[in-house]
């Protein structure tokens, strides 16, 4: 099976000045730092860590990257206006965290789930009504939701407006950004469990992001978690929560507060240290060595690739790997 | 004061709600957002306040310190060490905020002021609440940086907020509330808008200081897991209303409302178990159902849940301390929370 989105090497720069007036000093802020992954068709990856949103913009070509690229279906993503790039743009859509700052509050949420097919000039009126509320059928909304305006509708309900108005070109990508992250807890399993009913009715394949693990695991086939604009680590769920091999992974899953058994309960392996530093100030060497337990002399000395471990297992990880020591280490 | 406190048998509750019922009344609706909230906190206790946005989860806490403003009709009784906040005059209630009862929010960044060092805040605080000298409050002030945990205290004194990352500005402000040694600190999501590893860090340092310094704590938050590790009890509301109230240990094990059985259920727990959704969505506050706020969306209702709220009970077989505000309390209590239950 060939993979439907391909990343490649995808980096992004940003020339920032820091603060100081006059004196600010220019700086390189590496939001994505050589990213590469793909997307098989009725697949879903999820992401958590810190370069999430970098990586949705770049993979759909919302952002430009400083460089790299990312392949549809084996072609290149166009750059320029034209038709591939528009029949490109149709078949990859993103789905954004707040629902209410995506929708326009003025038009009706029937209108604006039309609108897509208007901009790609499909359909005459009719055939377009007739979609909208097919999709809005599919997102599980009643006919009398087509001439509600947004602040009408829940938040739960406007979020499956954004999710139809993301299907109604039929596409075969969806980036989500935060899909449920804005929404309560019993919502948020409506709106999860429709995203998995859409999956497998529709072939669609999610890039899916998220900083919640509970949710990514939930909902993706294969998880790769970042850190400071690298993959650090990525896998097939079970694998990378049973039994994480970065220690950021680790300290990541091991910080997800747990409802276990009533009671209260701090079984944590690793204790979580520091914070992510400044992306523009990323240390030598490991990024993740400030905050590591693990960290020795090679760390400062050289940063890891995302390598394979025996089973499969990609990580960029010294110790994981057994060039130095710690609990986590194997021999390959 | 202080005699008031020795009257007082030791084991009363620190914090006793009653009957608390906040009103609003905006340009197009006037309605009830807190009905009838009975809720204690004993001294040293941690308590957690769970629900879903809008629930009236933070409103609980404003009221309780004055601070919902002139469009809000505030009821009922907020017993401080047995004396009523809600009808202290604005001096009074001032010497209350902070000195007895401290909050923290979400966002640390914009609750600081962006145009002053962490320093001088902190200073404030402490000038305010103890009438401090500079040199006296400089020491305290590096003193209680040091406490939340904030490395090289006496140069980060000197920062600015911006400087300083989001779990940094959280770890400021809780220095800023130890400032008046508060005997309860109320946590309004405090950690929400954080990173997963940072939040357990900065959870930890409020579980700590509540052990060393003997404060009860408010945690509030719409994450189950977060006050399951965090609370010795759990207070459930639901559209302004406590569905269920519990030791940690019973609710968990034995939730006695289907409310609370349905967000236990909604949370994809660590397994990567599949979800199961409560239908429907949360009643606007100005149309709620005419019987329990629960009931339009309940697997478990009957045509009596319609006629009336249901009061807060014991369950059969359970503590005293473990009330839930459903008519079937008793068959829910039978079934393990993950336990799945035919409706019928
Ligand atoms: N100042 C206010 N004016 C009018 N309504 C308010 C005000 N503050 C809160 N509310 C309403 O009160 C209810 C409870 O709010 P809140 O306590 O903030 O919920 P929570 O903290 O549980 O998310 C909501 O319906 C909210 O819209
Ligand atoms: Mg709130």
């Amino acid at each position: 099976m060939t993979d439907l989105l391909v990343a490649e090497n995808l980096v992004r720069h940003y020339a920032v000045r820091l603060p100081g007036g006059l004196f600010g000093r220019q700086a390189v802020l590496k939001a994505l730092d050589g990213v590469s992954f793909s997307l098989r068709r009725g697949r879903i990856v999820g992401e958590s860590g810190c370069g999430k949103s970098t990586t949705a913009g770049l993979s759909i070509d919302l952002i430009p990257p400083t460089s790299g690229r990312t392949l549809l279906d084996g072609e290149p993503i166009a750059g320029t206006d034209d038709a591939r790039w528009r029949r490109q743009r149709r078949d990859m859509q993103m789905v954004f965290q707040d629902p209410l700052s995506a929708l326009d509050r003025r038009i009706p949420v029937g209108r604006q789930v039309m609108e897509p097919l208007l901009i790609h000039g499909l359909g005459d009126r009719a055939e377009r009504e007739a979609r909208a509320r097919a999709v809005l059928g599919n997102v599980g909304l009643q006919p009398h939701h087509f001439d509600r305006y947004p602040h009408e509708l829940s938040g739960g309900q406007r979020q499956r407006v954004v999710l139809a108005r993301a299907l109604t070109l039929n596409p075969s990508v969806l980036v989500c950004d935060e899909p449920v992250s804005a929404l309560d807890v019993s919502i948020q399993a409506q709106v999860l469990n429709l995203l998995e009913r859409l999956q497998a009715e529709f072939d669609l394949a999610y890039l899916f992001i998220s900083h919640d693990l509970k949710v990514v695991r939930q909902i993706s086939h294969d998880v790769a978690v970042m850190y400071l604009g690298r993959i650090v680590e990525q896998g097939p769920p079970k694998r990378l929560f049973e039994q994480p091999e970065h220690p950021y992974t680790r300290m990541l899953v091991d910080a997800v507060p747990a409802v276990l058994g009533g009671g209260r309960r701090f079984r944590r392996r690793i204790q979580p240290r520091g914070e992510p530093p400044n992306p523009i100030d990323v240390p030598t060497g490991c990024p993740f060595r400030p905050r590591c337990p693990l960290a020795q002399q090679l760390c400062m000395a050289e940063r890891p690739t995302l390598e394979r471990l025996p089973d499969g297992q990609l990580v960029a990880c010294h110790a994981a790997h057994g060039r130095i020591p710690g609990p986590l280490a194997r021999t390959a | 004061m202080e005699d008031r406190v020795a009257a007082r048998p030791p084991d009363a509750p620190l914090i006793e709600i009653r009957n608390l019922a906040i009103h609003f009344r905006t340009r197009q609706h006037q309605f009830r957002a807190l009905s009838g909230v009975n809720l204690t906190v004993g001294r040293g206790e941690a308590v957690g306040l769970v629900g879903e946005s809008g629930s009236g989860k933070s409103i609980t806490w404003l009221a309780a310190l004055g601070l919902l403003g002139p469009r809000a009709r505030v009821s009922g009784e907020v017993l401080l060490d047995g004396r009523d906040l809600l009808g202290l005059d604005e001096t009074a209630i001032t010497g209350v905020r902070g000195r007895e009862i401290a909050m923290i929010f979400q966002d640390a960044s914009s609750s600081l002021n962006p145009l002053r060092t962490i320093g001088s805040q902190i200073r404030e605080s402490l000038r305010h609440h103890w009438g401090m000298d500079r040199n006296t409050a400089h020491a305290e002030a590096k003193r209680l940086l040091d406490r939340v945990q904030i490395p090289f205290a006496a140069q980060r004194l000197k920062d600015y907020p911006h400087q300083l990352s989001g779990g940094m500005n959280q770890r400021v402000m809780i220095a800023i509330a130890l400032a008046g040694r508060p005997r309860l600190l109320v946590a309004d999501e405090p950690t929400t808008a954080l990173d997963a590893t940072v939040q357990a860090q900065i959870l930890d340092l409020l579980d700590e200081l509540r052990r060393d310094t003997g404060m009860a704590l408010a945690l509030i938050s719409h994450d189950f897991g977060v006050v399951a590790e965090n609370c010795d009890r759990v207070v459930v509301l639901y559209a302004g209303r406590v569905m269920e109230n519990a030791q940690n240990s019973e609710i968990f094990i034995r939730p006695a409302h289907p409310y609370t059985r349905g967000l236990l259920a909604a949370i994809p727990d660590s397994a990567g178990e599949r979800t199961r959704p409560i239908r429907g969505s949360v009643p606007e506050p100005w149309s709620p159902p005419p019987g329990c706020v629960f009931e339009p969306r309940c697997d478990f209702a009957r045509p009596e849940c319609r006629a009336a709220q249901p009061p807060l009970a014991s369950p059969a077989g359970a503590t005293a301390m473990h009330r839930s505000a459903c008519l079937r309390r008793d068959e829910m209590a039978t079934a393990t929370a993950r336990q799945e239950m035919v409706a019928s």
